[in-house]
């Protein structure tokens, strides 16, 4: 099969600091995929080096097969929707979006016609003669998108394209781009910081820490089933809880935090008396007035707090002396929770032993 | 230069010159001894008048129409231009003073004009004042013994007209302009290495661009001198190296003179462009080499045309200055170029010809002008931000 882009062990070194190391990655044909973590995990650094703007230090780069490494980058088939748009100031939006087709000599009115229907495509006909800094965030995003789709590229880069915008108009753009993406079967490569946003556009994402690719996966998969605490801790909220494995029956391992015992699903292998991580996600602990019988996992505890947000209430509990749990409400029954859970008042937590995971890193 | 005493030709002058300064000074004095006394009362008040139409303007009060009406009919009548200056200067000390005393407060939207009250002050006396001296003086004949004689004449351009100065200053837009090529073609890769090192470099490599000013601008050109001298060090390497047998004539050469403004000059044209260049987002030429432009392209496309603010800058700083050069023609062009700033400062200095020497400078000054706006004018085509 050959891949949209691959990356085969891939390093970067700026001087003394290693900036990406040994990334390998597989992005299939057609594919959304994200490249997420924290500022400075690397992400940026791996998509110029797809781009061609640095070059590895180590590792190989392929293209649709072909090996990039030495191939400068206004000749690789990817073009980049930047973070700041980069956008040429001095030429119209026409202009702009003509650029890549003029660079390639096209005829003038071929040139015309698709600049055109790139401008179509991202709903800014008629303002082909502005300049960039006559236009809104929200439209000089759509030019970036549409200098850089025009050239039809094999792979789409964007580099935080909607870092820029205000929420409402950056949650609307990811739609509009997911939609985008369906309609025009280019692959694209995301980079962000920001787990919402990869999750809801990604067909995959990978996450990044410290230069290095903790795991690649679905959104689903990287949500239900994080490798790492740092996957499990960056994507979503999560409660972790310290111990120590004292049992393995059944697929089902047994581990004892501040004295209690907690039955979760290992993720990896893991052998009696090991040190592990529980992860529990606030959403999937429920609350209970009376003792559950449904689950092994079932603890009495005290309500510390109690904070309404609207969709959900949040809650802090405790648990014996040291444990202390976050569980998140879904406001079904609008504030009924507010009111029916009193800060201070006794309380039991309950989980299914499959909505935890064990983890050994 | 003014040699328009004002008190030895008082009935000539003073509608002229005398008239604005004297006015200036009863506004400023409220006493005048260099006039009739009839006239005080009249200068006074106009001085009065523009001192009053300066305060009412800055300190926004109302009335100003009817004040600049009323100095526009007196203007018309005398034709009083600098007193206007010297009694809006006038006009601004006694705000000031009302401020100062809590009489009066100053308008926010009068603050900028108050801020260019100095500048502009000083650029009407000092150079269109000035300029307008030479103006006159172009079309007056020279004295017998130097000075001027007030008679009204053509014959100055009529001169400058003669094939060989036309020549001389053919010469010297040809000196500037391939100086000014040259310093462009030097000092654009400069800039452009300035602007793209590490930052804690910048400020290191700025300083040593401007490390020759330190010295002064003549002891520089006469050590050009002793370089190209046919026993400098130039030459010497050239013999020692077997590549010639005779030395060179490398000074009073045109050649000498074109090195020795490209070197004097070449500053004025880096530090524009490193301004412009530093200031330039570079993300736009990764911008450019991803849509496909190879190193040329993006540059044509996307670098030159955002740095030429700066290219017509520096153009700017160092043509101007390289067509009315003198100082360095005389000293490394020798007798055989001369430049027409040399001719220029030969009329004033050594032929005491004060009126062809004006009106040499007035066409100078006319053509560097022209050149510039032509100048701006092809390059404003391109849309500079």
């Amino acid at each position: 099969m050959v891949f949209a882009v691959e990356l085969r062990k891939v390093s970067k070194h700026f001087g003394e600091v290693e900036a990406v190391h040994q990334v390998s990655l597989q992005i299939r044909d057609g594919e959304f995929f994200s490249l997420l973590g924290p500022s400075g995990c690397g992400k940026t650094t791996t998509l110029r080096m797809i781009a061609g703007f640095e070059r590895p230090t180590e590792g190989e780069i392929y293209i649709k097969g072909e090996r990039m490494n030495d191939v400068p980058p206004f000749h690789r088939p990817v073009n980049t929707v930047f973070q700041h748009y980069a956008l040429f100031p001095h030429m119209t939006v026409f202009e702009n979006v003509a650029f890549g087709l003029e660079m390639k000599r096209l005829p003038r009115d071929e040139i015309r016609r698709r600049v055109e229907e790139a401008l179509r495509l991202v709903r800014l006909s008629g303002l082909e003669n502005r300049y960039p800094q006559q236009l809104s965030g929200g439209q000089q995003q759509r030019v970036a998108l549409a200098r850089a789709l025009v050239n039809r590229p094999a792979v789409l880069l964007l580099d935080e394209p909607l870092g820029a915008l205000d929420l409402k108009l950056r949650k609307e753009m990811q739609l509009e781009l997911k939609t985008l993406q369906h309609q025009i079967g280019i692959t694209f490569i995301y980079v962000t910081h920001d787990q919402e946003e990869a999750m809801t556009m990604s067909d995959r994402i990978a996450v990044m820490n410290q230069g290095r690719v903790l795991q690649v996966g679905t959104p689903v998969e990287i949500y239900e089933h994080p490798a790492t605490r740092f996957v499990a801790d960056f994507i979503g909220e999560t409660n972790f809880l310290d111990g120590r494995v004292v049992d393995l029956e059944g697929g089902m391992a047994r581990v004892e935090i501040e004295g209690f015992p907690v039955f979760a699903a290992p993720s990896g292998a893991i052998h009696r008396g090991q040190t592990v991580t529980v992860a529990i996600r606030p959403e999937r602990i429920h609350l209970c007035a009376e003792e559950p019988g449904d689950t092994p996992n079932r603890y009495p505890g005290v309500i510390e707090e109690v904070i309404y947000i609207g969709t959900d209430t949040l809650f802090r509990i405790r648990v014996g002396e040291r444990l202390g749990l976050r569980v998140r409400m879904q406001n079904r029954d609008g504030s009924a929770s507010v009111y029916r859970y009193q800060t201070g008042a006794p309380i039991w937590v309950a989980w299914l032993p499959e909505s935890a995971r064990v983890l050994t890193e | 230069m003014l040699g328009v005493g004002i008190p030895s030709r008082k009935g000539r002058s003073i509608d002229v010159f005398g008239l604005l300064v004297i006015s200036g000074i009863l506004v400023l004095l409220m006493a005048g001894r260099t006039v009739e006394p009839s006239w005080r009362i009249i200068l006074g008040g106009i001085g009065f008048l523009d001192a009053a139409l300066a305060a009412t303007w800055i300190l926004g009060l109302p009335g100003v129409p009817v004040l600049i009406l009323a100095r526009a009919a007196l203007g018309l009548v005398l034709g009083l231009g600098l007193m206007f200056t010297l009694g809006l200067a006038t006009g601004l000390i006694l705000c000031l003073l009302a401020m100062a005393l809590g009489i009066a407060a100053l308008p926010r939207a009068r603050l900028p004009l108050l801020l260019i009250l100095p500048g502009a002050f000083y650029l009407l006396v000092f150079f269109a004042f000035a300029v307008g001296i030479i103006a006159v003086i172009s079309f007056l004949k020279r004295g017998p013994y130097g000075g001027i004689r007030w008679v009204f004449v053509l014959e100055n351009y009529q001169r400058a007209l003669d094939p060989l100065y036309v020549q001389i200053i053919l010469m010297s837009l040809w000196i500037a302009l391939v100086t000014t090529g040259l310093c462009l073609l030097i000092g654009y890769p400069v800039a452009y290495a300035m602007a793209r090192a590490p930052a804690r470099w910048r400020n290191t490599l700025l300083i040593l661009i401007m490390i020759p000013f330190w010295t002064n601008f003549l002891v520089r050109t006469l050590a050009l001198m002793f370089v190209l001298r046919s026993d400098g060090p130039i030459n010497g390497l050239l013999m020692a190296s077997g590549l010639i047998q005779e030395p060179l004539s490398l000074l009073f050469t045109q050649n000498a003179v074109i090195l020795g403004l490209v070197y004097g000059e070449l500053p004025f044209m880096i530090l524009p462009l490193y301004a412009t260049l530093e200031r330039f987002d570079f993300s736009l030429v990764e911008a450019a080499h991803d849509l496909g432009a190879n190193e040329w392209q993006a540059f044509r496309r996307v670098i030159w045309p955002l740095t030429l603010p700066g290219v017509l800058a520096g153009s700017t700083l160092v043509f101007i200055p390289s067509v009315g050069a003198f100082i360095t023609p005389d000293l490394l062009g020798g007798a055989k170029t001369m430049m027409i700033g040399n001719v220029i400062q030969y009329q004033f200095l050594t032929v005491r010809h004060w009126p062809f020497g004006s009106a040499l400078s007035l066409i100078l000054m006319a053509m560097v002008l022209v050149a510039t706006m032509i100048y701006l004018r092809v390059g404003g085509r391109e849309r500079v931000l």
